[in-house]
Parts: structure tokens; sequence; C-alpha cells
């Protein structure tokens, strides 16, 4: 019966030990995403790997000892912490897409801009002459200054 | 489609007077719904008036289920302090829709009142798209392929993005890439891993190809097989693309308050000269809105060697701290991008890569599943040995007593 009172001991000390080692050790991050960026706490992890697909079958590794920020393309993301230690538990963010479209006008001509992330199909509707324009983001061209020019994501 | 076009026409015809600048954002600019059946989704939607005016936005629903779409408000009117207002739409999705894609748009149109003369000009208007997919019955994937690091002597990832749209789980997924040139001769064969795909699930089949042939245009055909069925396609790609890579940027004598020259070194890898090069470079504030937009000169850069370009950025009225960036080196219809940190100070800006991706692979570390597994195990093998111990105790015990 004692034997077995120290089993049992040694074996819940084992599990704390085992557990705190765990704990200690496990890579913490948090994350804010804000546009297209997303900035990581660098905590306890040095590199954080971020895949579209739950499974990571293809990752890429981010430095974060340069710094935290990551400029991403609009979409759903799976990201896991990783501090050379233990590769954590998977979480996953979003990153919005953002539609927008800007007229300039200059003196002589007037610029439709894509101000959004995502590369849009722009329409144009109100004038006899229905056209269509894609732009990539931060592309511009020159318009003429009347009718709807309406823009969505194309692809 | 003509009736919208009558309203928006109308709409832009008594309502616009137009200032220099307008803007007009939406997102997200598409959500994407798996359709089931009596579904109810309300779906919130930001509409962005990113240059702080007073504006008034209209919301329209168009497409094929503009019937099942309920907008609440119908207008937003933005006073210019607020950047940005919410709505919602409520999709209310019809019975017995046929499998695939449907789709509709939400409208956001600006339209101002007016302020300053009676100039009608364009306006614009932004879309947010609602995607409703209706699974297929039984099995069903759709797939695409990218062709990643295709250069001359290196080796291609071929990475095939597999979603299953179908209502049924898929067992088994490969593909077999063959790879032709123009004149459909085989270059290559590439085989996929092996993935099960849930339904409505996305997974990524991978294969890789050690490039031996000449760059140039190639093409991909792609035999996609999942549990006795096969989807075909073909693809388009380029071996030693026409790419040009940012080696370095240089700023000195900087500044703040005063004009930055930016010194960005490019080098042409492309077996050509590459003409109507030039370098932009986008600065965003802390908002993560465009601060400043900069634009080089354009330069030819001939085959296999380094050119700099030269832009300038007007520093006036910006402060010292930290600024995001992104850097775009233009060619023809293609772009090398390079995500950035401008660290500005009185004297000085730092220009610091961001979002460094480590290759092939890093960050070494065990996976927490196979560290909590281990634990499990050394515990499974204390307590055998713990169990043999007692037994081995037990056993002699009985002897000795039976002695």
């Amino acid at each position: 019966m004692k034997v077995n009172k120290k089993l049992v001991i040694s074996q819940l000390l084992f599990v704390v030990l085992a557990l705190s080692f765990v704990f200690f050790m496990y890579p913490r991050t948090s994350y804010v995403v804000s546009g297209n960026v997303v900035l990581f706490d660098s905590g306890n992890v040095n590199v954080i790997m971020i895949s579209k697909d739950s499974g990571f079958a293809n990752p890429i590794y981010y430095d974060l000892t340069e710094s935290g920020r990551i400029r991403l393309d609009p979409g759903h993301y799976y990201w896991k912490p990783i501090n050379g230690f233990i590769k954590g538990f998977a979480g996953e963010f979003e990153i919005d897409s953002n539609a927008a479209l800007s007229l300039d006008r200059g003196e002589n001509e007037t610029s439709l801009v894509n101000v959004g992330n995502v590369k849009l199909n722009v329409t144009k509707q109100g004038t006899s002459l229905v056209g269509h324009i894609v732009l990539d983001p931060s592309d511009s061209d020159v318009v003429e200054d009347k009718g709807v020019y309406t823009g969505g994501q194309a692809e | 489609m003509k009736k919208i076009g009558l309203i928006l026409c109308s709409v832009v015809m008594l309502l616009i007077v137009i200032s220099n600048v307008c803007a007009l954002g939406i997102t997200p600019a598409r959500r994407t719904i798996d359709y089931e059946t009596g579904k109810n989704s309300v779906v919130p939607i930001s509409v962005l008036n990113s240059d702080h005016k007073n504006i008034e936005v209209v919301l329209m629903v168009q497409g094929e289920l503009n019937k099942s779409i309920k907008v609440s408000p119908a207008k937003l009117v933005f006073e210019p302090s607020e950047e940005s207002k919410t709505f919602e739409y409520k999709l209310d999705l019809p019975s017995g829709l046929t499998p695939g894609l449907h789709t509709a748009e939400v409208v956001a149109l600006e339209v101002q009142t007016s302020e300053g003369g009676d100039f009608v000009g364009a306006t614009v208007a932004v879309a947010t798209q609602v995607h409703v997919n209706v699974p297929y019955p039984g099995k069903y994937l759709d797939a695409d392929l990218n062709v990643l690091n295709a250069e001359q002597g290196g080796v291609a990832n071929f990475i095939v993005p597999i979603v299953n749209r179908g209502k049924l789980g898929i067992g088994g997924a490969r593909a077999l890439i063959d790879v032709y040139n123009l004149d459909y001769e085989k270059k290559a064969s590439i085989e996929t891993d092996l993935l099960e795909v849930g339904a409505k699930q996305r997974r990524e089949l991978s294969g890789q190809w050690s490039v031996d042939v000449n760059p140039g245009n190639y093409i991909a055909k792609v035999t996609l097989m999942y549990d006795g069925e096969t989807l075909v396609f073909e693809k388009q790609f380029s071996v030693g693309s026409r790419s040009l890579s940012i080696e370095s940027i240089f700023v000195n004598n900087f500044q703040l308050g005063q004009i930055a020259k930016l010194q960005i070194l490019v080098e042409n890898k492309w077996g050509e000269e590459v003409k109507g090069v030039f370098a932009n470079l986008l600065v965003y504030n802390h908002e993560n809105q465009v601060m400043a937009d900069v634009k080089s000169s354009t330069e030819n850069i001939p085959s296999l060697e380094k050119k700099e370009l030269i832009a300038y950025w007007d520093t006036v009225g910006v402060e010292e701290g930290e600024y995001d960036g992104k850097l775009m080196v233009k060619y023809g219809q293609k772009s090398s991008d390079k995500n950035l940190v401008l660290k500005v100070s009185e004297d000085r800006l730092d220009v610091v890569g961001v979002g460094y991706a480590i290759s092939p692979r890093g960050g070494n570390g065990v996976d927490i599943t196979m560290v909590l597994l281990i634990l499990v195990v050394i515990l499974l093998v204390v307590n055998l040995a713990w169990f043999v111990f007692f037994k081995r105790i037990n056993s002699k015990s009985k002897k000795a007593r039976k002695k």
C-alpha cells in the first residue's frame, strides 16, 4: 500500500512537471489584423507559419525577429506559432477584401484609381457607351468624366 | 439590368454635383456562403468614406439572387468626420437552387448633394458580391493550379488547390501533372501527394519538379483523380519568367521635411532587355491609408544587368515614426513587390524589409500535438515499468511466504 502511494505521488509529480514544462515552453503570441497587415506580438515566438490550407500543406514561414508586421493579400489564413522548441496549436484569421474606387479630377483629365486591395472589374453605365476596365490595386486609368463607374472584385 | 442602368443614370443626372476627388470603398468585397436549405444569413458590410467628405450613399441590389437580399438601411449619410458606416443585408435563400455558383451584388453608389456649382460629372459605385455555392450531390471537386519558383535548374512547386463542392467527402485525391512545350511535346510528369478532402473542405495537393528545360512558356495538363472520378484541365506557365528583383534601397542625406532621394537597385534576371520599368512606392499611415504614392522615372534594363531607379519622396508634413510601405517595380502588366517598414527620424530614413519568408523550410519546433503524445507515451511506459516491477515484487514475496 505504501509503495502504491509513492507510485501515485511520483506519477502526479511527473504529470505536473511535464505540464509545467509544456506551459512555460509553449509559444505564445497575440495578433491584430488591420487592413492588409497582421501585427504579431513576438512574445516568445520567433517564427510564424502561415498557410491558406488548414492542413498546412504549403506553408510560408515568417521571421518575427525583424518585424511582427506581415502584409498579406485578402483571404482566409491559418497560422501556427513556433519558438524553436514547440510548434503551437493552429489559429486562423481573415484579411478582409476592400473594393474601393477614387475619381481624381486633374486640370485636363479625370483618372479612375483602384484604392482598394483587390483587382477590380469596373463597368461604366449611365451614358450611351458601356465599357469595362480592369484595375489592379493602386492602378489607374484615364476616363471620361460622365456616367457611373461601378467596381466589383474581379476573378 | 436595363432597369438598373436607367435608375443609375437618372440618379446621376438628378443628384450629382461633383468636387475634384470622390472616393468610395466597401468591405468585404465578396462574401462566399455555402448553401443550406432554409438558411438565413445577416451579413454586416462596411462602406468607407476615406476622403472624409459629406456624402450620401444609396444601396441597391442586383444580380441573379436580387430578390433574396434585403438591405437595411437603403441609404447612408456620411458626415466628414465619419470614415465608415455599417449596414446589413439579409440573405433569405430560396429552396431548390441548382448546384453550382449563384451570385448577386449589393452596390453602394455615391450621390453628392449640391455644394459647389452645377457641374454634372462621373461618379463612382462599389459592389460587395454575394457568392452562394450550392453543393453538388455526391462528389465534386473544383481545382486550380499555381506554379511557384519555376526557374531553370531549380525546383518548381506545383500546387493544386482543391475545394470539395460536393455533399460527400472524398477519400483520396491525387493529381498527375504533365508538362508540355507549346508544340505539345511532353517534357515531364509530376505526381502530387494523396489527400482526403471532407465536404466543403479546401486542401492543397503539391508536387515538385526539377526544372531541366529552357526558359519559356509551357503547358501543364492536370489530371485530377478522386474516388474514381477524373477532372482534367490545362494551364500555361513560364519557366524563368521575365522577372525583375529588387536588390536594395538607399537613401542618402535624408532630412525630414525635405525631398528624399530614394535609389532603388533592380536586377533584370531575364534573358532579354525589359522595357518600361518604373518603381512605385506606397507609404501607409497608421490608419493603413496611402499617405504617399511615389513613382520613379521609366527606364529600360538590359538583360542580366542591374539598374538604379530614382524616386523622390516629399516628406513635408511627415512625422517621425515607423510606417508600412510597399515597393512595386512595374514592367508591362507585371510587378515585383516588396513589403517594407520605413523608420523615419529627423535626419535618417531606414528602409527594412518585412515579413521575410524563410525558405524553403524554417522554424524548428516539435508540433504541440507531438509533444503531448510523447508525454502520454512516457506516462504509459512508466506505468508499464511500475506494473512489471510490482508484479515481480509480488511474485517474489509470494514465493518467500510459501517457503
